[in-house]
């Protein structure tokens, strides 16, 4: 029942002393009822000596109560005492032989009895008393005294066996709260190690976290930084050729030869694209880098807004544009507007004249997907996720050499870049020759 | 007339010796100096001669970032030396947020660096025909 040492301190004596008045009331109620009890001439044949003892006995027993529960030494020394006296009351009844007989008994067995008690074995003693006290009783009556001779044995030896009946419960209730205090001590320890495991756990895995987020928030500062610096310096040689070429074709242009000039000429285009691209990048870059606060998004105003820089050009073409309803999602405002920019901005640029853009969106319950369809060439077959790379331009329906319209090929992979911070899905559906629709699946609620 | 003092200040040697170059070709009659940084720049505004109020030079021209510092922090220090002058910055790119501070730390107009011959000559044309008579 006990597992371990208590680490708490445990006093068993607390129960004891809760019981001890308790129990010495009873036992003063028993001496003087018992003295009551001859007082009240219930005990006429008693002699006066007889009630003397008797008294003497209960106020002995109450005295040295407290001391016979715990001292073996006090239990016997009363018993003695006790043996004493029954012996004089059954000399004073007139036969002393009788009156040693329960003195012994009582002595021999109770002796054990008692011992038994404080091991916890009170049971077996209050048997014994219990069956010894009857035996007294149906001797002397058996013997033919009157029975309220016997009385003094047996209601001493009731009152010890109460003694003994109050020491098992005593024991017992204090081995029980001695375990229960134990169990819930020991169960304390246990929840405070747990706990204190438990924190120390938590600490731990909160400043692993931290030091991953720094870690990861450096990284990613470092590689800001990085792309930034690296496009800055690029530039810097790059518009030095393109000058540096410009005027060597002022200043000599005329004096070379036609291939020389090509040459010349094919320099000075390489340049003005190398530093479109670079153009491009740190403009996209600028824009898929900055950080934005997420709110909710009025997609309809969005693809609004996206759609102003490129009125002109599909009014010039006549096309006709539609746009369905669209519903409101949580993300970066500025750069959603982006995203749709450069869908719509693909769509005009490839619509044919009097063509047609549709701007529809379908809701469910991981999100909304937008589609921008437009019914142009569409993308070849095979390259549909490789348009999505940086600078990569769809190629011609016949699958020559790229269109040479001024687009870098950077702007899919910007907005894929920009939705997949999202968490979202881009992708494109389409069947050479019959338009092209761009997905773009946003989930639903805060990324 | 006086002779027109021009400052450049650009920490790409590339375009700087370009910048000189062509400006001494469009307009031999001004002054070209040049300056590879912003401590340069700033040595040379403090040491150029200044005749009773006049300015160490008539027009400047500064790329934002200079590599020891950026034109913002030229055009503070030398505040006293350089108020009234000209000052055009040019930028690699030209985002929103730097424009404004340039515009407040006292430059007269911010542009982005120009890629093409014919643009940096009309810029340059521009902007150095532009700058005030030095005040008697």
């Amino acid at each position: 029942m006990i597992m371990a040492e208590p680490s708490g301190q445990l006093s068993h004596t607390d129960t004891f002393q809760h019981s001890v008045p308790i129990r010495l009331a009873a036992y003063w109620v028993l001496a003087f009822g018992a003295l009551l009890f001859v007082a009240l001439g219930l005990y006429p044949l008693a002699p006066r000596p007889i009630l003397l003892i008797t008294v003497l006995e209960s106020a002995v027993l109450g005295v040295t109560y407290r001391r016979a529960l715990t001292s073996e030494r006090v239990a016997l020394g009363y018993l003695a005492f006790e043996g004493i006296c029954q012996t004089l009351i059954f000399h004073f009844c007139g036969d002393l032989r009788l009156g040693v007989a329960p003195v012994v008994y009582t002595f021999e067995l109770l002796n054990p009895g008692v011992r038994l008690n404080t091991r916890g074995h009170a049971a077996v003693a209050n048997g014994f008393a219990a069956m010894f006290g009857l035996l007294v009783v149906a001797q002397h009556w058996i013997l033919g005294l009157e029975l309220r001779a016997a009385w003094p044995a047996a209601s001493v030896l009731l009152v010890f066996l109460e003694l003994n009946v109050a020491a098992f419960f005593v024991s017992q209730l204090r081995h029980v709260l001695e375990d229960r205090a134990l169990a819930l001590t020991y169960a304390h320890d246990a929840l405070r190690t747990e706990s204190a495991a438990l924190e120390q756990r938590v600490a731990e895995r909160t400043s692993e976290l931290e030091r991953s987020f720094r870690a990861l928030r450096d990284q990613a500062d470092d590689h800001r930084t990085f792309v930034y610096s690296v496009t800055h310096d690029l530039k810097a040689p790059l518009t030095a050729i393109q000058l540096r070429a410009e005027r060597l074709r002022e200043r000599a242009g005329a004096d070379l030869a036609c291939e020389s000039r090509g040459d010349l000429e094919r320099i000075i285009s390489l340049a003005e694209r190398g530093e479109s691209m670079l153009h491009d990048l740190m403009a996209h870059f600028e824009v898929s880098e900055h950080v934005e606060a997420p709110t909710m998004v009025d997609l309809e105003m969005t693809v609004r807004r996206a759609f102003e820089p490129h009125e002109s050009a599909a009014v010039a073409k006549g096309l006709h544009v539609r746009f369905g309803k669209l519903p409101i999602v949580w993300g970066q405002s500025q750069k959603l507007v982006h995203v749709f920019a450069n869908l719509l901005g693909n769509a005009v640029r490839f619509a044919p004249d009097h063509g047609q853009i549709d701007v529809d969106a379908q809701e469910d319950n991981h999100g909304a997907t937008v589609c921008v369809r437009d019914n142009g060439p569409g993308i070849p077959a095979g390259y549909e996720e490789t348009i999505f790379d940086f600078f990569t331009r769809a190629p011609n329906p016949t699958g020559d050499t790229p269109p040479t319209n001024g687009s870098t090929g950077l702007g899919l992979a910007i907005a894929r870049r920009i939705v997949k911070q999202h968490r979202g899905t881009v992708w494109v559906e389409s069947v050479s020759g019959q338009g092209a629709c761009f997905y773009v699946h946003l989930p639903a609620g805060p990324p | 007339m006086m002779t027109r003092r021009v400052l450049l200040v650009d920490d790409d040697r590339e375009f700087l010796e370009l910048s000189c170059s062509v400006l001494e070709e469009q307009h031999p009659e001004v002054t070209v100096t040049a300056a590879n940084s912003g401590t340069a720049a700033l040595a040379l505004i403090s040491e150029a001669p200044g005749v009773g109020g006049q300015k160490p030079f008539d027009v400047a021209i500064l790329d934002l970032r200079l590599g020891d510092m950026t034109a913002v922090d030229v055009l503070r220090r030398a505040q006293m030396a350089l108020a009234g002058v000209p000052i055009l910055v040019l930028t690699q790119a030209l985002w929103k947020g730097d424009e404004a501070a340039v515009l407040a730390a006292g430059a007269t107009l911010v542009l982005e660096k120009p890629s093409k011959l014919l643009a940096l000559r009309r810029l340059l044309d521009v902007f150095v025909a532009s700058g005030h008579p030095p005040s008697e």
